[in-house]
C-alpha cells in the first residue's frame, strides 16, 4: 500500500461525497485500501475537515471507533521484522577489542600511526601510538567469526549475528553522534527510529506503549542528550518512546488513588473522554490533542497491562538464570533485555536498552582504562544479550525481531595516553550487528582498514543502517515520508541511502 | 490521571467550589467550577453530563458508606476539569 497516495481535499464545502469530484482510480484505491469514504470518516469523528488530514497522516486502515494513531498498520511490502530490541552500547565500544579482528595492529603495537589528524578523537593532546587489543582473540561458531574474550556467551550465539564492520558516523562527540545515530541528523530535535517505525506501522499492543526505552538503572546517567534521543521530533507526539524509570515502578502512577474503584475511574474516563471530543470537533485540526484523548485510553489499560509485562519473578527459575537474573555483575542488565523480551512478546514495536550511563567510566567510553571499562561493561551486557537471542529464539520470536546491537561511533587503534591508556572517540569506523527479523546469520559486511581505523570497504553510513532497519520492518525508507515545514520529511533524509540488503537471508 | 499531586489538588478545587456556592447545590457548583478552570460558563449538555456524573458517582461513594460522597464525588469531576484538552492548551 503506497503512503503516498493522498485523500484529494475537496475545494468545494458541498462535496464531502466521495463520487462528486473523486475520479475512479481514486475509489479503487480507497476500496483497496480498506480506508472509509470520507463521509463516513466524518460521520465518525463528529466532523470537521481537520480529520480528513488528520486521517491522511494516517495513511490507511483507519478503524472503525475513534481514530487510533498508533492502530497496527500494514507495512509497504512484506517484511521479515515485526518489532525491535536495540541494545545501544552507549558511549562507543572499541570495534578493534569487540568485533573487529585486527592482527596487523597487534604487529603494529607501540608504533606512531603517520598522518594521524589529532584532532580526530575529543582529546587531541592525548595521542599515543597505535595500541593492540589486549584481549583474546578466537575463532567461534560454524561461521568461525573471530570473537574477543570479551564476549564468552555471545560467542556461542555468534552464527545468528549478522555484522557490518563499516559503519562511520559524522561526529566525534556523544551528544551529536546519539542524536545521528537514534535520528539520522546530528542537531537535536529531530524524531528518532523508533518513532518513525511507530509512525509507519502503529503498535500490536493497544495497552502497552508501542515504544519503549530502559536506561542504566545502576545511578550512572542517561545517554547524553536524554530523552532527545527517543523524542518524536516533528511527528506527532504520542510517537515518542516511554521512558521506563529504571529504579522502583519503571511507570509511575499505575495504581489509582485509593478512592477510586475500577467502575468509578471507567465513569471518569468517560467524561473525560465525551467532552474532549466534543471540544476537538469544534475546534481547528489538532493532532495532538487527538492523541491526548487517547494517551488516557492506553493509560486506563496499561493500569492492568503493564504491571504484568514488567513483572519479571513471574518467569520461571531457568530463564532467569540463563539471563543472569540476580547476579552482582549482570542481573540489572538482565532484568531489563528480559523485560524487552516480554514487551516484544505482548506487541510492542520498538525497545531500545542503553547499556551504561552517560560517559567516561560510567560508559563504554574508555578513554581511560581500556581493560577495566571494556571487562566491566561486557560482563555486564554478555549474558543478558546472548539470553535475550537464546530465549526469542527457542520461543519462535527470532524470526520476527529484529535485535540490534550498535552505539554511536566506535575508538581509535591509538591509545590515549595515561596511567591506564584507554583509546578516544572514533567516528570513522564502528561495528554494529544485527540478529533475527531476516537478518542472515554468519554474514560480515563491510571492512575497515588494517588497523581498524577507518571503514574502508562497503561504508554504510548512519543513514543507510536506517534504510536497512526499515527495509526490515517492511517499510521503504523512501516512502515513509512526513509532510513538514513544506517538505516530505524522511528518516533517511534527502541524499540517497542505501539497504544494506547483503545481510538478510 | 492517577498522580498524587493532581488528586490533591482537585480535592482542593473541590473545597474551593463548595465554598464559593452555597447549599451544596450541584448546578452553581458545575457552573463555578467551569468558570474557574475554563473561564466560560457550561453549556446546557456539559451541564448535563456532569450533573449525571456526580449523581452517579455520589451514589457510588453512598453504597460504600462514604460519609463525604457527594465531596468525593466533586473532587472526581474537578480531577476530569483538569485533564480537559481545553484546560491544558491555551488557545
Amino acid at each position: 500500500m503506497n503512503l503516498r497516495m493522498r485523500i484529494e481535499l475537496p475545494t468545494r464545502a458541498r462535496a464531502f461525497q466521495p463520487p462528486f469530484g473523486v475520479s475512479e482510480i481514486t475509489k479503487r484505491q480507497l476500496e483497496a485500501a480498506g480506508t472509509m469514504s470520507r463521509r463516513q470518516l466524518l460521520q465518525r469523528a463528529g466532523g470537521g475537515l481537520g480529520w480528513l488530514a488528520f486521517a491522511s497522516l494516517l495513511g490507511r486502515n483507519a478503524t472503525a471507533g475513534p481514530l487510533n494513531p498508533l492502530a497496527p498498520r500494514a507495512s509497504h511490502f512484506a517484511g521479515t521484522a515485526k518489532s525491535v530490541i536495540w541494545i545501544f552500547a552507549n558511549g562507543g565500544p572499541s570495534q578493534v577489542d569487540t568485533w573487529d579482528y585486527k592482527p596487523e595492529l597487534a604487529k603494529r603495537d607501540g608504533t606512531e600511526l603517520a598522518g594521524f589528524d589529532n584532532k580526530t578523537g575529543f582529546f587531541p593532546g592525548s595521542v599515543g601510538p597505535l595500541m593492540k587489543s589486549p584481549f583474546a582473540w578466537e575463532q567461534s561458531g560454524q561461521s568461525g567469526t573471530w570473537t574477543s574474550d570479551l564476549f564468552p556467551h555471545l560467542a556461542r550465539q555468534v552464527d545468528k549475528l549478522a555484522f557490518i564492520h563499516s559503519c562511520f558516523t559524522n561526529s566525534n562527540n556523544h551528544s551529536p553522534a546519539l542524536f545521528m545515530m537514534n535520528t539520522g541528523v546530528t542537531r537535536m530535535g529531530y524524531p528518532c527510529v523508533g518513532s518513525w517505525v511507530t509512525y509507519g506501522l502503529g503498535s500490536e499492543s493497544d495497552a502497552l506503549p508501542s515504544f519503549v526505552v530502559m536506561s542504566d538503572p545502576l545511578n550512572r546517567g542517561l545517554p547524553k542528550g536524554n530523552a532527545l534521543n527517543w523524542g518524536a521530533g516533528f511527528l506527532p507526539s504520542v510517537y515518542q518512546g516511554t521512558w521506563l524509570k529504571p529504579q522502583g515502578e519503571p511507570i509511575a502512577n499505575l495504581k489509582p488513588p485509593a478512592n477510586l474503584n475500577e467502575q468509578r475511574q471507567r465513569a471518569q474516563l468517560d467524561l473525560l473522554a465525551s467532552l474532549n471530543r466534543d471540544h476537538l470537533a469544534g475546534s481547528a485540526l489538532d493532532h495532538e490533542l487527538g492523541a491526548r484523548i487517547e494517551s488516557f485510553e492506553l493509560a486506563y489499560r496499561m493500569q492492568a497491562a503493564a504491571p504484568e509485562a514488567f513483572d519479571v519473578s513471574r518467569e520461571p527459575e531457568h530463564i532467569r538464570r540463563l539471563y543472569g537474573i540476580g547476579e552482582k555483575h549482570c542481573g540489572h542488565f538482565a532484568a531489563q533485555c528480559l523485560t524487552a523480551r516480554r514487551m516484544v512478546e505482548r506487541g510492542v514495536r520498538f525497545v531500545q536498552v542503553y547499556s551504561g550511563g552517560m560517559e567516561n567510566q560510567q560508559s563504554w567510553d574508555c578513554h581511560s582504562d581500556l581493560i577495566g571499562n571494556h571487562r566491566g561493561f561486557a560482563a555486564e551486557a554478555d549474558q543478558p544479550v546472548a539470553a535475550l537471542l537464546a530465549d526469542l529464539e527457542q520461543r519462535g520470536l527470532l524470526k520476527d525481531t529484529l535485535v540490534i546491537w550498535a552505539g554511536e561511533f566506535g575508538r581509535l587503534p591509538v591509545s590515549q595516553k595515561g596511567g591506564k591508556p584507554g583509546r578516544d572517540h572514533n567516528p570513522h569506523a564502528f561495528t554494529a550487528w544485527l540478529a533475527g527479523g531476516g537478518v542472515r546469520g554468519g554474514v560480515h559486511y563491510g571492512e575497515t582498514d588494517e588497523i581498524g581505523f577507518r571503514a574502508a570497504v562497503n561504508k554504510v553510513s548512519v543513514r543507510d543502517f536506517h534504510a536497512t532497519i526499515l527495509h526490515a520492518l517492511g517499510l521503504d525508507h523512501e516512502q515513509l515520508a512526513f509532510k513538514f515545514q513544506g517538505l516530505d520529511q524522511r528518516l533517511t533524509g534527502v541524499e540517497r541511502a542505501r539497504v544494506v540488503k547483503e545481510i538478510f537471508a | 490521571m492517577n498522580g498524587p499531586q493532581v488528586r490533591e489538588w482537585a480535592e482542593a478545587f473541590a473545597r474551593r467550589v463548595e465554598a464559593e456556592t452555597s447549599g451544596g447545590e450541584v448546578p452553581a457548583q458545575i457552573k463555578r467550577a467551569y468558570l474557574l478552570a475554563l473561564s466560560r460558563s457550561a453549556t446546557a449538555k456539559e451541564q448535563v453530563s456532569a450533573a449525571a456524573f456526580l449523581a452517579s458517582q455520589t451514589s457510588s461513594y453512598v453504597a460504600e458508606k462514604k460519609p463525604n460522597a457527594t465531596h468525593l464525588a466533586l473532587a472526581d469531576f474537578c480531577q476530569v476539569l483538569f485533564g480537559l484538552n481545553e484546560f491544558a492548551y491555551e488557545n
